[in-house]
């Protein structure tokens, strides 16, 4: 393959200077003369009937100028990124704390809290549930409807009972995860304004596309009608995935006339945004002396709390990588999304694998320890690999699994090992592995992205995009790929990005698929203009099309590079002259197909990424308390488009997955949360992260752009599992519940004593 | 948070004037407890009197053995400080481990005495040297024993018009040693879950205990001694025995809480560890 000029480097990320220079404007920094701010007025009460909501007093404040309540909503009084059962304002029934009741809009942010305090809410409290499990059981309080149920994923491939009754070793567990916060830099933020009849909002989001939908079906008015624009965003993690400030926002301008503003607190965001999942999952795994698995059999019970939000998508997700990056002959899965009123569960990055993870790389090490082979051992014997069948029947379309991650994350691990002088006290070290395999995009759904690419008179060029850039890198990444087919500089492309007014739709910057799918887009649209400028140069030096080059800026013929070609500018002006515009546009949706309602058949994804990481930890025996010492990572990425954004996104995953291993609980009792700043809920400081090692391996897909896959969420994956593991090398106790506390490790420690 | 006036006095005698003036007052040193409270409306002085320049309540210094420690003193400063690294490493220990660099750039710790949290770094530390607290007032000046100035939570004996000017303690002798542990849950940013001081003196000729302080916070409603724990130390090498056997009374005779950053049971086993490691290491200065 031919040398690659742009992509593969670590070309500086186009909003660095900006950002460290605290030069960018977020939402929040945003501020228009005659501005309003708005307040929320929110549940404190899990679970009620609205009797009445009386806001005259509050309304007749001076500087108040707008309270809106559920009657003011003129379009659908619903929202929810796959079904609508969230109030955009409460009307009849509050299902969890922070349920939005009233929204006003004020001169000042002091009136406005005043406002709120003079709205006078009657409610008629109900019994609540907060436990997945009790919401499951008949005689439970029902929060929409009449089950808590809201889906049911169920994957079966082969025999499984014959396979359990036939294996050499069972091993049976319950594990339970807790809820996790997004914990983004930035809280929600916003601001709406009117320009003449259009709503324009400008707020930090993940989906422009997916609110301005949302929006317009709430206020009851055209699409075209509502322009939103992603505000530079400090960070999402699938949490600003559901609207937040948008649809308030959007009433409230049409109502005032006025821009108005909201900015969330840390303390609100925390209050009324989703988390990851809490799960219980039973597994149930069979094996043959050797350590081939021959069965698993897995019950997934996740609490989504009082609105769907994602919730039977990341469920869904996990019960597909529930066998994890292994060959499973005979499966079963059941994996349930069930409401309760909990604060809403819906996507954070993983998106329901890190939980089955935490369950299945336990499950792993247990029977490697029942054989007597090595955790390596039983990994690689199983490994899926190409051509080899998931759960879902579908066939690994390429590459070699886990092994080009798991050898090279283990070899570093060991040469370290033998560097390090250590001797065992009251604390003692172990490692542990976690691998992982993970579906590019969303899960047995069209996902399709668009991009539209003007090459300029002057050789430079505008590319339109749809995929927010929420800190990941997206414009970058998408700027080097045109740049690279092109043969232009990557300063030549300049990139609008995630703006209903001007960009296709890119779909959701989740799934980790803006790289894989929006870069295909992007790469289609290139191509385009590619085929304009070399049929233009194709005639204009009298060869044939495939033997023109773009590169460094020039139009060249191969085989003739040293003479003087001419300039891919001067190549514009060609096509200029004979009224010939250079413009490009392209879309691309994998190929999937849907998962079959009762067998959980299908191909899901078209291209998968694998990882490994190898953690040591050291375990204080006295206090329970467990450090990571080091976290070796790597991950399969396809082709690397931007080296340092891999090396980045593996650490910041680990990092969050560390969080999630060692320290973060949303602790919260009956409904109310108790960690609702960062004081109390903890997440790991520069501190506590230890070395990291970042391995970029490169198995690339066919049906990338340039090979690539995604890995946005991948490196979080398997994080907590490979900790778990090591913390039973260490020191031989099991901790199946997550975050693994001191106090856990200390409790387990003396039951062993 | 609600609208306030900020007044900061140059002089001693004009605080005390401006408090007299203004009943409804609240002293602000570095603020990182009091502009927590203030921003959720749980403080809402009128009148906020800034102290952290304050010449009296600035200094580091030592005469005739005794160490005096400015109230308006950061951690910061007291980690730099070459007199404290000298005579009180331990103080110097738990001011490096509160908060982060910027907490400890603002924080003083006059205000994380005035806070009274449980759970105050340098509370079980300047209690394991014998600290005094001087307060100081229109009428002049008084001080007490530091564990005597706490009542509970956020509850002190400071009267209306005073503030608190020093905190004074004996330089160690080459015969005592002070150690000071905490337990958080990650390495900054983290409240202690227990943390703990040990003070030990002893007879160098006989390798004997001759005095002792045991100090605990985020045990009890406030910074604890164990009396009883100190008691059972006099006159006794450090054995691994006599160590347990502290460590035991200390855990035994504590009644800490659930709460949302740990559990009452852990408090007690860590309370017990902590007790342990405080005294192996003062007594490995000494021996
Ligand atoms: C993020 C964060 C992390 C923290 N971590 C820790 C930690 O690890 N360990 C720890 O112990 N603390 C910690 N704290 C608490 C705090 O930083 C310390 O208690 C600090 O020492 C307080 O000092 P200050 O000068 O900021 O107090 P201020 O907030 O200014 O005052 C605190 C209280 O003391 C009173 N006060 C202050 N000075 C005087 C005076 N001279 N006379 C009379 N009253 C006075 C004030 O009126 C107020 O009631 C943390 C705080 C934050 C925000």
């Amino acid at each position: 393959m031919e040398e690659l000029s742009v992509v593969g480097k670590s070309v500086i990320r186009k909003d660095a200077l900006d950002k460290v220079l605290g030069k960018t404007r977020y939402s929040a920094d945003i501020k228009m003369p005659g501005m309003l701010y708005v307040k929320v007025l929110r549940s404190t009460v899990p679970h009620a009937l609205v009797q009445k909501i009386d806001v005259t007093v509050a309304k007749a404040l001076a500087g108040v100028a707008a309270v809106l309540t559920a009657d003011d909503v003129p379009g659908l009084n619903g929202h929810g990124i796959i079904i609508k059962d969230e109030p955009v304002l409460v009307k009849d029934k509050i299902r969890k704390i922070g349920d939005p009741l009233a929204v006003v809009a004020a001169e000042t942010e002091e009136i406005a809290i005043q406002a709120l305090k003079h709205i006078v809410v009657e409610l008629e409290e109900l019994p609540a549930v907060f436990d997945a499990v009790e919401a499951m059981q008949d005689d439970s309080p029902k929060v929409h409807g009449k089950s808590n149920i809201l889906a049911v994923r169920k994957i079966f491939k082969g025999e499984i009972d014959e396979a359990f009754a036939a294996a050499d070793i069972v091993v049976e567990n319950v594990y339970y995860t807790q809820m996790q916060e997004h914990s983004y830099i930035e809280p929600e933020a916003g601001i709406a304004y009117m320009d003449g009849n259009q709503v324009v909002i400008k707020a930090s989001t993940q989906n422009t596309h997916f609110d301005c939908r949302e929006v317009a079906r709430n206020l009851g008015v055209p699409q075209s009608r509502i322009r939103m624009i992603q505000a530079p965003t400090g960070g999402g993690f699938g949490g600003k995935l559901d609207v937040s400030v948008q649809i308030y926002l959007a009433l409230l301008a049409m109502k005032t006339r006025k821009p108005v503003r909201l900015v969330y607190s840390r303390e609100e965001s925390i209050i009324a945004s989703t988390k990851r999942h809490p799960c219980r999952i039973r597994y149930r795994t069979a094996a043959d002396k050797q350590g081939k698995l021959l069965a698993v059999d897995v019950e997934a019970i996740a609490d989504t709390g009082a609105y769907a939000s994602y919730g039977p998508a990341p469920v869904t997700r996990l019960a597909v990588h529930a066998t994890g990056p292994y060959e499973v002959p005979n499966v079963r899965i059941y994996a349930y999304t069930v409401y309760t009123n909990n604060p809403t569960a819906g996507a954070m990055r993983g998106f329901g694998v890190p939980q089955a993870a935490f369950a299945y790389e336990q499950q792993m090490d247990m029977i490697a320890e029942r054989v007597g082979i090595s955790p390596l051992a039983v990994r690689m014997i199983n490994s899926l690999k190409k051509g080899s069948k998931m759960a879902t029947g579908q066939m690994i379309p390429s590459g070699p699994g886990i092994s080009s991650t798991l050898l090279p994350a283990y070899d570093k691990a060991i040469q370290t090992k033998a560097l390090a002088g250590y001797e065992p006290s009251v604390k003692k070290r172990g490692y542990g592995l976690g691998c992982m395999f993970f579906g590019v995009g969303n899960t047995g759904q069209p996902n399709p992205a668009g991009a539209f690419l003007d090459l300029l008179d002057d050789g430079s060029a505008n590319l339109m995009v749809g995929a927010a850039d929420i800190g990941q890198g997206s414009n970058t990444i998408l700027a080097q790929i045109v740049a690279e087919e092109l043969g232009m500089d990557f300063e030549d492309v300049q990139v609008t990005s995630a703006d209903t007014g001007v960009t296709p739709d890119g779909g959701a910057t989740s799934a980790s698929r803006q790289t894989y799918i929006s870069g295909n887009a992007t790469l289609l649209a290139a191509k385009e203009v590619k085929q304009l400028l070399l049929a233009e140069a194709a005639a204009l030096f009298g060869v044939a099309q495939d033997k023109i080059v773009l590169k460094n800026r020039q139009v060249m013929v191969v085989g003739q590079e040293s003479k003087d070609g001419i300039s891919i500018k001067q190549l514009i002006t060609v096509c200029r002259s004979k009224g010939k515009m250079t413009l490009g546009h392209g879309w691309f949706n994998p190929s999937t197909t849907a998962l079959d309602d009762e067998t959980g058949q299908g191909e899901p994804y078209e291209a998968y990424s694998f990882g490994s990481q190898v953690v040591e930890v050291e375990v204080d025996t006295e206090t329970g308390v467990v450090e990571v010492l080091n976290l070796y990572a790597a991950h399969d990425v396809g082709q690397a488009i931007n080296p340092l954004h891999v090396q980045a996104q593996i650490e910041g995953g680990s990092i969050m997955g560390l969080g999630y291993g060692l320290y973060e609980d949303m602790k919260k009792v009956e409904g109310k949360i108790k960690t609702s700043s960062f004081a109390t809920y903890l997440i790991p400081t520069s501190l506590d992260i230890p070395s990291i090692q970042a391995i970029i391996v490169e198995d690339k897909a066919d049906t990338g752009p340039f090979g690539a896959k995604g890995l946005g969420e991948t490196s979080l994956v398997p994080t907590a599992a490979a900790i778990a593991n090591a913390v039973y090398d260490a020191v031989g106790i099991r901790i199946k519940s997550l975050p693994i506390t001191p106090e856990k490790v200390l409790r387990a420690l003396e039951e062993t004593r | 948070m609600s609208q306030f006036i900020y007044k900061k006095p140059k002089q001693l005698q004009e605080a005390f004037s401006i408090m007299k003036e203004n009943p409804a007052y609240s002293i602000i040193a570095g603020g990182t407890d009091l502009m927590v409270k203030m921003k959720d409306n749980r403080i809402t002085a009128k009148v906020i009197i800034d102290v952290s320049e304050l010449n009296d309540l600035r200094e580091i210094k030592e005469k005739q053995g005794t160490i005096y420690l400015g109230a308006a003193v950061t951690h910061t400063e007291i980690c730099k400080s070459e007199l404290l690294r000298g005579f009180a490493p331990a103080l110097v220990h738990a001011s490096g481990l509160v908060g982060s660099p910027q907490i400890r750039n603002r924080g003083t710790v006059g205000g994380n005495i005035g806070n009274a949290s449980p759970a105050a770094d340098t509370i079980p530390a300047l209690m394991a040297y014998g600290a005094e607290i001087v307060l100081a007032s229109a009428e002049g000046v008084r001080s007490l024993a530091l564990e005597d100035f706490f009542v509970g939570p956020g509850r002190t004996v400071i009267s209306p018009g005073e503030v608190i000017l020093s905190i004074e303690f004996n330089k160690l002798q080459a015969t005592q040693a002070v150690s000071f542990e905490k337990l958080g849950k990650r390495k900054a940013l983290a409240i202690s879950v227990v943390n703990a001081a040990a003070f030990l003196e002893i007879d160098k000729t006989k390798a004997v205990v001759t005095k002792a302080r045991l100090a605990l916070g985020s045990v009890a409603a406030k910074p604890i001694r164990v009396s009883a724990a100190e008691e059972a130390l006099i006159g006794y090498s450090l054995s691994d025995d006599k160590i347990k056997e502290v460590a035991k009374i200390v855990s035994d005779s504590i009644t800490p809480i659930d709460d949302v950053r740990s559990e009452a049971l852990y408090r007690k086993r860590i309370a017990g560890v902590l007790t342990q490691r405080t005294l192996i290491d003062a007594w490995k200065q000494l021996v």
